[in-house]
């Protein structure tokens, strides 16, 4: 069978363009004919800018002669942008597109199922180009509900595949070894959290729970190896809040930088748990490499993971039961800090308190964003890391900022209408004074000497400003 | 006659049944209990009950209730209140406001001239005048009648209007200010030259001979465990704040404490938390006693407290206190109690929630230190006594 892949694609450092590689891999083993047309040039023999008309137009004549097409769905290597006429006008392409293509199955990477809900344009835009796809794949059953809820999609069309089904290790070397070559001592029991190195991955997480660990039972670290993929002002600031973490909490080695495929799997090999604390997400690719080495896996209950994990992985819903997570795959306890806080049972629950929000501000709100990191609603609202933001006030921003748009234009304008007037009132009054001082003065009404009627007149003075 | 025959005259800007306040029921129960221990007591207030509308409410003239003598005058509220809304927001933002617009301010809204004319023509029949809360027009405006003998009970919170101008008279030059606490006294020094002969007296609360937390529970159709807030249901109250750190602890929390509440104003709890909030009204003395015993914690989410008699009550209760951390006030009531936690972001307060709920046991326990707390500091009888003694000392 000729299989057409039309996804990202290595060398790009990307999750999906790893998982399109790994399944044209499996494709093949299996003695399919298999071709790739990524989005960007790549390793891929074809490219085409699918956000372009263009892009479609060629996607389409490539696929001529084909017997499937394998689509892997990313917005944003499919849309320039999400809203308005053009993002309208542009689902309808691709629903053409896809209406035209032989075979197709479309596997959906983090898309956004809230978006095909409720009566908008852009909702109905979303629902007809699903409609155009005969076969959706997704990677967890909890993706299936939420997609099928949200678009209005069949369930019978959606296939859910193991996201895992056709990986395969890229590594061949063992725990010993691998220790050996990253120099990690054999005795020392390793975390490891693995990935692009922004803010919705969580790993400050891992961090503070790592830190509540009794370190005195045996040596533990907590390894965080990635590199940043786009380099913006909040994950700048992410970066330097990790390092910062990093620097100040025992055990913790921060390894910023390139890992091409061998270097993340024999990080895999060498360590004992993997830890998987992100704020949002739809599935993960750590999570299968970790299973395939079958190291340990925590992971917080965010998008599909937990359905993705089964009963493989350990799921944790807020910072204590991530330290609890870690301690017990660890086989240590926690250490205790109410004890040093002595006197009272109040004073000891106010010291509690205060580490658990301490906690929980870390886990929702590490950079102080007031309303949480930003993530998407529909990865799993609730612990998933994008705290409720306080809505009356942003009600009260909002009103100020449109009071103040309007009240700013009108205010200055009356000021120096106000200005203006004022100073004119005072030449008149000053010239009415030096008119009436001068007549005093004729009339030898004013005495010599007596200067102050004229220092009356000088204190009029027209005011300073824009008059 | 001497002096020490001539009445003591207590000026709260409302006083009588349905007024709620927290300035409002300490000088209530003042005035009765010096009543009481045979003092000669007159009560000089407006005809208001609600400090909203100051609508005159009560008949004026004169009353005699449980030995007090009670004077109302009608409350006048004649301006279209422009000044009032306009510079007031001024001052809350923390601008620079100059003296003339802040007597435009303090004008702007209730005066009660009837008052301030019996204060002028009678002062010197009194042995001393206590004037409270520091914020209002009849404080104002009476205090400056005769310094000598007037005492005011500032009610001080750390808020922008206490650093005005024109109340600095009222808080150096009155012949003593009566305190309700130690924080509240340092933060007076630290805005004004104090008087000397000025006291913490604190306040009290009745210690009700039993409660009915059953009843309550059964008569509100409540059940489970639950937080109560009892008071206004104002912005400067903290209510709003306390929603928002409520929608937060939903949102952490698999199943957070229901929040009842009682007392006046708008609860608006049309969205947000609206499913965990229970808004039973205004409650009797006795049935928000018996409120306070149903619950597993009282919150107290007010920044602006210079003693917060809901917090004793609870205590009194055996109820557990979750306060904002920001007054300094109930701070202090709490780390000396050692009955009470404090916190100072939604962060904390989802955790005091967690805790309160899961760990009843232990918010029992700390609990349980607020009771004696109370009886020892702010039972009436005691605190009358030190309203005496300085009385003997200083009038």
């Amino acid at each position: 069978m000729k299989v057409l892949l039309a996804t990202p694609y290595p060398p790009l450092r990307d999750g999906i363009a790893a998982y399109a590689a790994q399944v044209a891999t499996g494709l093949r083993a299996e003695g399919h004919h298999v071709d790739v047309c990524s989005p960007l040039p790549s390793a891929a023999p074809h490219h085409a800018d699918f956000r372009t008309p263009a892009g479609l137009r060629a996607l389409r004549q490539l696929a001529t002669g084909f017997d499937q097409v394998d689509v892997q769905f990313q917005p944003e290597a499919w849309f320039a942008t999400l809203h308005g006429m053009r993002f309208r006008r542009h689902a309808a392409a691709i629903a053409r597109t896809f209406r035209s293509l032989p075979g197709l199955t479309v596997t959906v990477h983090e898309v956004d199922h809230d978006r095909g809900r409720g009566r908008s344009r852009e909702a109905r835009a979303w629902r007809r180009l699903w409609d155009a796809v005969p076969t959706v794949r997704l990677h967890t059953e909890e993706e299936r509900q939420r997609f099928a809820a949200g678009f209005e999609y069949p369930s019978a069309r959606i296939e859910v595949v193991h996201h895992g089904a056709r990986f395969v290790k890229a590594y061949d070397g063992d725990r010993a070894t691998a220790r050996a070559e990253l120099g990690i001592a054999p005795d020392e029991f390793v975390f490891l959290c693995i990935g692009f190195v922004q803010p919705h991955k969580g790993f400050d997480r891992a961090v503070h729970a790592f830190a509540t660990l009794d370190r005195g039972a045996r040596p533990l670290r907590l390894d965080i190896v990635g590199s940043v993929r786009v380099a913006t002002a909040e994950h700048d600031a992410y970066v330097s809040y990790l390092e910062r973490l990093a620097d100040t909490t025992a055990g913790t080695h921060l390894h910023l930088g390139f890992v091409s495929d061998v270097r993340f799997d024999q990080w895999i090999a060498a360590c004992d748990a993997v830890v998987i604390p992100y704020r949002t997400i739809w599935s993960s690719s750590v999570l299968e490499r970790a299973l395939l080495f079958e190291r340990p896996v925590i992971t917080t209950a965010v998008g599909g993971l937990a359905d993705q994990g089964g009963g493989a992985a350990r799921i944790v819903h807020g910072p204590e039961e991530l330290a609890a997570a870690m301690a017990a795959v660890a086989g240590v306890g926690a250490a205790d800090d109410t004890a040093a806080a002595g006197g009272s049972p109040r004073d000891r629950a106010q010291v509690l308190v205060r580490r658990r929000a301490r906690a929980l501000h870390d886990w929702f709100d590490p950079l102080d964003l007031g309303d949480g990191l930003a993530g998407d609603a529909s990865t799993g609202r609730r612990l998933a890391g994008d705290m409720p933001p306080s809505v009356s006030a942003r009600v009260q921003h909002l009103v100020y900022r449109a009071v103040a748009r309007v009240a700013r234009p009108v205010m200055g304008a009356f000021e120096r209408r106000l200005a203006v007037v004022i100073g004119r009132e005072t030449t008149k009054l000053r010239e009415q004074l030096r008119a009436d001082l001068a007549a005093l003065a004729r009339d030898g009404k004013l005495a010599e000497g007596d200067d102050s009627m004229r220092d009356d007149a000088r204190r009029v003075e027209p005011p300073a400003g824009p008059a | 006659m001497t002096t020490r025959d001539l009445p003591i005259a207590f000026v709260p800007p409302r006083y009588g049944p349905g007024v709620v306040g927290g300035a409002e029921a300490v000088v209530s129960e003042m005035a009765a209990g010096l009543a009481a221990r045979g003092h000669r007591v007159e009560v000089l207030t407006t005809c208001a009950r609600d400090h909203y509308t100051w609508a005159n409410e009560f008949p004026a003239g004169e009353l005699l209730v449980d030995g007090v003598t009670v004077r109302r005058f009608p409350a006048v509220r004649d301006t279209d209140g422009r000044d009032r809304h306009v510079i007031g927001n001024k001052i809350l933002a923390g601008d620079d406001v100059d003296v003339l617009d802040q007597y435009r301010w303090i004008n702007g809204d209730l005066r009660v001239p009837a008052l301030y004319d019996h204060l002028v023509d009678h002062a010197r029949d009194y042995r001393l005048i206590v004037f409270a809360p520091y914020m209002f027009w009849t404080t104002f405006a009476g205090a400056s009648v005769a310094p000598d003998r007037t005492v005011v009970m500032p009610c001080l919170h750390d808020e922008p209007t206490a650093y005005l101008d024109v109340f600095r008279p009222q808080f150096e030059d009155s012949y003593a200010l009566w305190f309700l606490s130690d924080p509240e006294r340092a933060l007076a020094e630290r805005i004004a030259r104090v008087p000397r002969r000025s006291a913490v007296l604190g306040a009290g609360v009745h210690v009700p001979a039993a409660y009915d937390p059953a009843g309550f529970r059964a008569r509100h159709d409540l059940d489970g465990p639950f937080m109560l807030y009892a008071g206004r249901r104002e912005h400067g109250k903290g209510w709003v704040s306390l929603l928002d750190h409520l929608e937060t602890a939903r949102h952490v929390l698999d199943a957070p404490l229901r929040l009842v509440t009682c007392g006046v104003g708008e609860a608006g709890i049309a969205s947000g938390p609206a499913d965990l909030v229970v808004d039973v009204g205004y409650l009797t003395d006795e049935e928000r006693s018996n409120a306070m015993a149903a619950a597993t914690a009282y919150v107290q989410p007010s920044v602006m407290e210079s003693f917060s008699r809901t917090i004793m009550e609870a205590w009194l209760a055996g109820t557990l206190v979750v306060a904002n951390d920001a007054s300094a006030v109930v701070r202090w009531h709490c780390e000396r109690s050692g009955a009470g936690l404090t916190y100072r972001d939604r962060f904390e307060f989802t955790e005091c929630v967690r805790l309160v709920r899961d760990d009843p046991v232990l918010a029992e326990k700390i609990a349980s230190a607020g009771r004696p707390y109370v009886l020892e500091h702010y039972d009436w009888a005691k605190v009358l006594d030190r309203v005496e003694a300085w009385l003997g000392e200083h009038a």
